[in-house]
């Protein structure tokens, strides 16, 4: 196998690993504050490209563009997504609340997806927005503009996700949730708004993972499932409630359905899931757990 | 969230007939239809399953609207004439949802059968719904029209109650493939398949096709079925230097990513050929869509058949080149009526064999009929999308003068 | 107690007299409760290490799908009905025990996704090993006039799996599951041998999805890696025994036949928005019956009455 080759999959791998990390980042947020594994978490992220793709395709207006203006509408979706579904259980006690939690947000999903497919009746059901930005070529190395822009992207989001964490009052509140919710409480945070915001946040950070998503490849309603599965897979394999374990969680896992991927195409998408596996029977924790 | 009341005897007796009663009523619900289906039969009823949820409910979301506007048709001019009861009788479709899975498929189309009373079958999409649906035609003793379905699995066991209007999957290309003939430009050919018995299948016969041309195939693999990254593919095949690349999937995502990253990967063959092609590719691809050659089971032209296509897909709120398969459910209803109007009447052995004799004149130039396992003559006609629409390139001479290559123009 | 075992006698008269009643859509009858029967067995089995035991396992589906596909070679290799269930069920029962000493180290949300990954990898599996399982063209048995048979067996299936767990929750084995669920810790400390009692209780829920996996692929004759290791089918008996009442005899039952029911009602009655429907159900009950349908206060009255006790959530 060439060199040129290996650096092509290595940059595919991280192109590819660094959008999951993207979406895997907003459900470890969720999970981190609430203690909520949102099974409607791809949905959102289905959601947000289906609205991108629409908006172009009504539109014609630049799709990153078009992303960012969406922003705002998945953060009120989230905020009230904890609102009216979550907040109720907060109450409950544990068993019953893992249940509970597992009942609404799978149900939300169920709903969520069935009604996009119901709007997409007359319609095409795949959509992929067109855009194409000429291949830069580097010495046989093909480098996909689009995705490196994608990339580009994802970096500064992640960036800013940690600037707001580290830096301000309302991401130190969130890290003081994650870390120790009563400790929080006792210190003057207020927590049922913090889970609230901490559900925006991650709202927003997948439903730009789908605007990403519809003009790098497709989306359809039905994609949403799976892919919170895998999310779930990357953030588990990373350690609960560790962000250096999901960045570390999704480039491994993009890097390895690029290369097994090429030499054994059967095993490409199984990849994820055999890392999670062999990874958590070597650390039960995960890579970074607590 | 405790509850703290004490309640006496009484209470509880109208709980548990409370219990009881939706339970029953639970059960009761669920055999309602029953009631319906005794009504008295004046009309023709014609029963099926369509995945409208599921992975494959991409592929079939205006078929409803189709069948339904196809039967307005035919009612408005009365319905189909049966001899033996001396007189028109409307027609009315019933379709429930499979959900893409096969025991749905089984029990569906088992209440189609028992509840619905329904006269003929026509299949769900795809071959292993309709594997698990047949069971019911043999079962009941009903007709069968199967349509998107032409596995060998379905004609392992010989069923005298089913027949498919599709052609051998392996004969899928044939009428595609000879646009290229007589094209000294192009010598190699790359193929890529599904992997799947259906695209195995076809790829295999199009790549005899090909070599019938004198052309030589260079590379033909076929890819798991979820995969998401061609990029392997895309690179392995530039290396061949191919003058023509084919692609044959069913589902769109799979297209559409391989189209995607062969062009972001540069490669650049004279033509390009995608099977099954509709409009989520056709809008995916957008300008670097032009002149990639499909196939669909219709062409253009003004016979009334033609006339009649265009009619109730504008009814459904589509054109007929928007999903590859409108043009097979045309031709699925129509071989329901001829089958009735030749038996005369409802009388389900007569429209079997009706059916098994069939001739059908379509389009003015073929006829629809069955070999002895039941395989039918549909093979689909080529098109090629051209400004974001997909244009008919049959007859194949017109075909070969309108068609230009696409020499790696993305 | 007489009022309830009156009220069982009844039910199962009347599920053993079904085949015979003079209704023309009687075979259609069978295949919805036959369906049914099956996902209660996939639901009740997988409430003794999800509700008894309290660990989530999202993987419970392998057993259905290793047991429907080992049924289904064996099968073909004319081994006879009961020889091919009964040699399908070994092989799941020896697939259970050897993951069980691996995946128990987990914990919490670990365990439960990569049992979850669990089901992608067997699926994987199947589909490459093609020459054995007929790879994604899946596989086929010759078929046959099974429908009253399949009743029948599916039904006897649901009664084993129902008194096997009612069984163990009276025993020891169901005992230290309780203490496990409560705190596995400390139920280390007082001697319970931890490792062991889980490899029981997932070997015992391993056997009856296993049992029906075959009966399924016997009955359905044809079976695809999409069918049996799908995303709708791993997670509806996860949904189903949360939404009656997870840990709960009858819980599982309960959510079972509700859901199942619901879904065929709404299915058949409306054109459009099943899923949408459907979703809403399963939000409503979680968002107002925490602790599942038998938790309810007239369920659980009505329960209690009949001897089934409802534990404190």
């Amino acid at each position: 196998m060439s060199v040129t080759i290996a650096v092509q999959l290595v940059v595919n791998g991280i192109l590819l690993g660094g959008v999951y990390a993207l979406a895997a980042f907003g459900l470890s947020l969720i999970f981190g504050v609430s203690g909520v594994l949102n099974l409607a978490h791809g949905e959102f992220l289905m959601g947000g490209g289906l609205l991108v793709w629409l908006a172009w395709d009504l539109t014609g207006l630049n799709p990153f563009l078009l992303t960012a203006m969406i922003a705002p509408l998945a953060f009120g979706a989230g905020y009230l997504f904890e609102k009216g579904l979550i907040r109720p259980l907060a109450q409950r006690k544990e068993h019953v609340r893992l249940a509970s939690a597992v009942l609404v947000t799978l149900g939300a999903a169920l709903m969520m997806e069935d009604i996009a497919d119901f709007l997409s009746l007359n319609t095409q059901y795949e959509k992929s927005v067109d855009l194409f930005l000429p291949t830069i070529v580097l010495d046989k190395v093909y480098l996909p503009s689009l995705k490196l822009v994608i990339l580009g992207l994802v970096l500064a989001l992640i960036a800013g996700l940690f600037l707001f964490l580290k830096r301000t009052y309302l991401g130190l509140a969130v890290q003081a949730v994650t870390q120790n919710r009563r400790g929080a409480l006792l210190n003057g945070v207020n927590t049922v708004r913090i889970n609230a915001i901490a559900f925006g946040i991650g709202t927003v950070l997948a439903a730009v993972a789908g605007g990403f998503e519809v003009v790098d490849t497709y989306v359809a309603p039905n994609i949403g499932l799976p892919l919170t599965l895998k999310y779930l897979c990357i953030i588990v394999m990373g350690g609960l409630g560790s962000f250096a374990g999901v960045a570390l969680g999704g480039i491994i896992i993009g890097l390895g359905e690029a290369i097994v991927g090429f030499f054994q195409p059967a095993w490409g998408q199984t990849v994820a899931f055999l890392l999670l596996v062999a990874i958590l029977l070597i650390r039960p924790k995960g890579l970074f757990g607590r | 969230m405790g509850n703290h009341h004490t309640h006496d005897g009484n209470c509880l007796e109208l709980g548990r007939r409370k219990f009881l009663t939706m339970a029953a009523a639970g059960a009761g619900l669920v055999m309602l239809p029953i009631g319906q289906a005794l009504a008295a039969r004046n009309e023709i009823v014609i029963g099926g399953t369509l995945a409208q949820s599921g992975p494959l409910a991409g592929a079939t979301k205006p078929f409803v609207a189709l069948a339904n506007a196809w039967a307005k048709r035919v009612n408005n001019a009365g319905g189909i004439y049966l001899k033996k009861l001396g007189k028109k009788l409307p027609i009315r479709f019933i379709f429930y949802d499979d959900q893409t899975s096969p025991p749905q498929a089984l029990k569906l189309y088992e209440r189609l059968a028992t509840v619905d009373k329904v006269d003929v079958f026509i299949g769900p999409f795809s071959s292993f719904l309709t594997n698990a649906a047949l069971q019911a035609s043999l079962t009941h003793h009903i007709p069968f029209f199967m349509v998107e379905a032409n596995d060998e699995v379905l004609f392992e066991k010989p069923n005298p109650w089913r027949t498919t209007g599709l052609a051998p999957a392996k004969t899928e290309y044939s009428r595609t493939v000879p646009l290229f003939k007589d094209r000294a430009d192009l010598k190699s050919v790359a193929l890529l398949g599904r992997e799947n018995l259906h695209e195995r299948q076809s790829v295999e016969g199009a790549a005899q096709g090909f070599r019938d041309l004198g052309m030589q195939v260079v590379y033909d693999k076929l890819a798991p079925a979820n995969t998401k990254d061609f990029s392997s593919v895309v690179l392995a095949m530039k290396e061949q230097n191919p003058d023509v690349v084919l692609v044959e999937a069913l589902p769109p995502p799979w297209i559409i990513g391989f189209l995607k990253q062969a062009r972001e990967l540069g490669l650049n063959p004279k033509e390009v050929v995608a099977g099954h092609v509709g409009v989520p590719v056709i809008k995916a691809m957008g300008k670097s869509g032009n002149n990639i050659v499909s196939f669909t089971y219709y062409f253009e032209g003004n016979t009334p058949d033609h006339k009649e296509l265009y009619a109730i897909s504008h009814a459904a709120g589509v054109e007929p080149w928007m999903y590859p398969e409108i043009g097979l459910r045309y031709r699925a209803f129509r071989r329901i009526k001829d089958a009735l109007e030749h038996a005369g009447s409802l009388d389900k052995e007569a429209i079997r064999e009706a059916m098994w004799k069939q001739k059908l004149h379509l389009y003015g130039e073929e006829t629809i009929e069955y070999d002895k396992r039941g395989y039918g003559t549909d093979i689909p006609y080529p098109n090629e999308i051209l400004g974001g629409k997909m244009v008919s390139l049959w007859p194949l001479d017109k075909g070969r003068r309108m068609h230009k290559p696409k020499n790696g123009m993305w | 107690m007489k009022r309830a075992h009156a009220l069982l006698l009844l039910l199962v008269v009347l599920l053993l007299a079904i085949p015979a009643a003079p209704i023309e859509s009687r075979t259609y009858v069978l295949q919805v409760l036959t369906f049914m029967f099956v996902s209660v067995v996939l639901a009740q089995s997988y409430d003794i290490v999800g509700g008894q035991m309290g660990y989530v396992n999202l993987g419970h589906i392998t057993f259905f799908a290793v047991g429907a596909y080992a049924f289904g070679i064996l099968f073909n290799l004319n081994m006879g009905l009961l020889a091919s269930l009964a040699l399908g069920t070994a092989v799941v029962v020896v697939f259970a025990a050897l993951i069980s000493y691996p995946f128990f180290r987990l914990r919490g949300a670990y365990f439960s996704l990569a049992a979850f990954g669990l089901v992608k990898l067997m699926e994987q599996l199947t589909i490459n090993l093609g020459w054995l399982t007929g790879g994604s063209n899946g596989l086929k048995v010759t078929p046959g006039n099974r429908v009253l048979a399949m009743y029948y067996a599916s039904l006897g299936v649901v009664a084993a799996v129902v008194v096997a767990s009612w069984l163990i929750e009276r025993s020891r084995l169901g005992l230290a599951l309780k203490t496990i669920r409560e705190d596995e810790e400390v139920a280390e400390d007082f001697g319970v041998p931890t490792f062991r009692v889980k490899a029981q209780a997932l070997i015992l829920s391993a056997v009856f999805p296993a049992i029906i996996g075959g009966l399924y692929t016997w009955y359905i004759n044809f079976i695809d890696p999409n069918q049996v290791y799908g995303l709708s089918v791993a997670l509806t008996p996860v949904a189903m025994a949360m939404l009656g009442g997870s840990g709960v005899l009858v819980g599982p039952v309960l959510g079972a036949v509700f859901l199942y029911l619901m879904q065929e009602l709404i299915y058949t009655q409306t054109a459009h928005l099943h899923g949408a429907m459907m979703g809403l159900v399963i939000v409503l009950v979680g968002l107002f019956m925490p602790g599942g349908l038998v938790r309810l206060g007239p369920v659980a009255r009505v329960l209690r009455r009949l001897g089934l006790t409802v534990e404190e959530a």
